[in-house]
């Protein structure tokens, strides 16, 4: 049995050129095929151009009374993005939640903006955003609007700066609102 | 085409007509993927023009076998027909290009991969059996590591880190000393594969050789020789929330016949020529879709 192994291992090696020599065929010309001008970027950029966020900042909440009255506040939001087509930065912002300004104020907010994100991954966003806000302040009805910008990285950090302005029967009552948004700020597409 | 068209009038992006004309074939596969069946006719008809591919297919018979493993080729060749097959494409713009070919009898698969399981059950061989190897290198090994560092070393007490087995072929020289006739056939089935073609400009293109064992008992079988190319391209990430490499992909498919299998290698040297004559451009003359 061995001595079979080693004969056919000798005769494979013998004969082994490790090649069936097969006649290889004449190659194609090989043509190189090249880009006529720049390439644009558009159907490669990811279709979706909705996409859904959330937002929940902490910070202060300030009023505007000529001393220094602040308070935490939380902001609980959630919404979508909509860009203006797959290459476009420019869309709408729409978030919708709830906020507290503890000892204070509980709010129901609404806001519709505008928003410049580039496509892709790890842009910036920077938003400009109005909210209706409708709750209580000091424990009476009121009914107002935050005025917000938002600058962030997202899934990284956010920055809320806002002023809002809330009538709480005939009073205007004029607050600023500092946010960071804790864990994340989600803007999609 | 039509959604495409209306999309590019309305401002919304370039034209599939023009990506095509200027060979932007990374934007017209994405733009193909994303839109009809007519886009990605459109997309593959231009694709298939420029990427111009090329089969030759030889089968290898008993003389060429004799070459390898001697007077064993009688033998092998009655239980086992080998082809070799291979490819070849233009270098176009693009991200990658992956290609495969397969062999059907009556459109049931007629062919299989060339694997050493393949030789030694043609060969009548014995192969050496699998080793077993163990690595410290594993996903659970990673994680008690890190447990290690974020306790600056006061878990390692409590810490085992373990080897995990897993199985290698045999060294080459032991396949030679069981199994050397499968050992020589393997050795002649080199280059095998697809290798990707750089082209000065960034485009790729594709030189592939594939071997088939082919069952010969089929004899009466109307077989076809299917050929297939895939062109991609990166898409880029949805969102920053996006880790994965999506890759858009148009394919392309042809089916060319050889007619029965007892006549194969007639019609194959009337196909593809003895040897000597260049290969057959498939896309001129079949309809890949």
């Amino acid at each position: 049995m061995t001595i079979a192994v080693a004969l056919i291992a000798a005769a494979a090696r013998s004969s082994a050129a490790g090649s069936f020599d097969l006649i290889e065929p004449a190659p194609p010309p090989i043509r190189e095929i090249e880009e006529v001008g720049a390439s644009p970027h558009y159907y490669r950029l990811p279709p979706n151009t909705v996409g859904l966020l959330s937002r929940t900042t902490m910070g202060v909440h300030t009023r505007l009374t000529g001393e220094i009255d602040s308070a935490p506040a939380l902001d609980l939001l959630v919404g979508a993005s909509i860009r203006f087509g797959r290459d476009s930065a420019l869309g709408i912002w729409i978030e919708g939640g709830y906020a507290v300004v503890r000892g204070r104020e509980h709010l129901a907010v609404l806001g519709v903006g505008l928003a410049r994100k580039k496509p892709g991954w790890m842009s910036s966003i920077v938003a400009v955003i109005p909210h209706v806000v409708a709750g209580t302040i000091d424990g009476e009805s009121c009914l107002g609007l935050r005025t917000s910008v938002v600058l962030g990285l997202p899934g990284y950090l956010s920055l809320e700066l806002a002023h809002q302005v809330a009538f709480v029967g005939d009073e205007p009552m004029h607050e600023l609102h500092f946010g960071m948004s804790f864990p994340f700020v989600r803007g999609g597409g | 085409m039509r959604v495409l068209g209306l999309l590019a009038l309305v401002g919304c992006g370039p034209s599939l007509t023009t990506l095509t004309k200027h060979h932007h074939y990374r934007e017209a596969v994405c733009a193909a993927e994303d839109g009809s069946n007519d886009d990605r006719d459109h997309v593959r008809r231009a694709l298939a023009r420029d990427a111009d591919v090329h089969v030759h297919v030889a089968l290898i018979d008993e003389v060429h076998l004799s070459g390898v493993i001697g007077p064993h080729a009688r033998e092998l060749s009655r239980r086992m027909q080998l082809a070799r097959i291979q490819l070849t494409t233009n270098t176009l713009p693009i991200d990658e290009l992956s290609g495969s070919v397969d062999m059907l009898g009556d459109g049931k698969p007629l062919t299989s991969a060339v694997t050493w399981e393949t030789l030694a059950a043609a060969t009548g061989e014995k192969l050496p059996p699998k080793r077993t190897d163990s690595t410290y290198l594993t996903g659970g090994n990673f994680l008690r590591g890190v447990g290690v560092f974020f306790t600056f070393g006061m878990s390692l007490p409590f810490t085992r880190f373990r080897p995990q087995s897993y199985e290698v072929d045999a060294p080459h020289h032991e396949y030679e000393r069981m199994a050397p006739l499968s050992t020589a056939l393997q050795d002649a089935m080199h280059p095998r594969g697809c290798s990707p073609r750089r082209g000065r400009g960034g485009g790729i293109g594709l030189a592939c050789t594939f071997y088939v064992a082919i069952d010969p008992t089929a004899s009466d079988r109307d077989v076809r020789l299917e050929v297939e190319v895939a062109y991609l391209a990166k898409r880029d990430r949805r969102n920053e929330y996006d880790w994965r490499d999506e890759r858009c992909r148009v394919q392309q498919r042809a089916s060319i016949p050889l007619g029965r299998l007892r006549e194969l290698d007639l019609r194959i040297a009337r196909m593809f020529g003895p040897h000597e004559r260049p290969r057959m451009r498939v896309l001129r003359e079949l309809t890949f879709d």
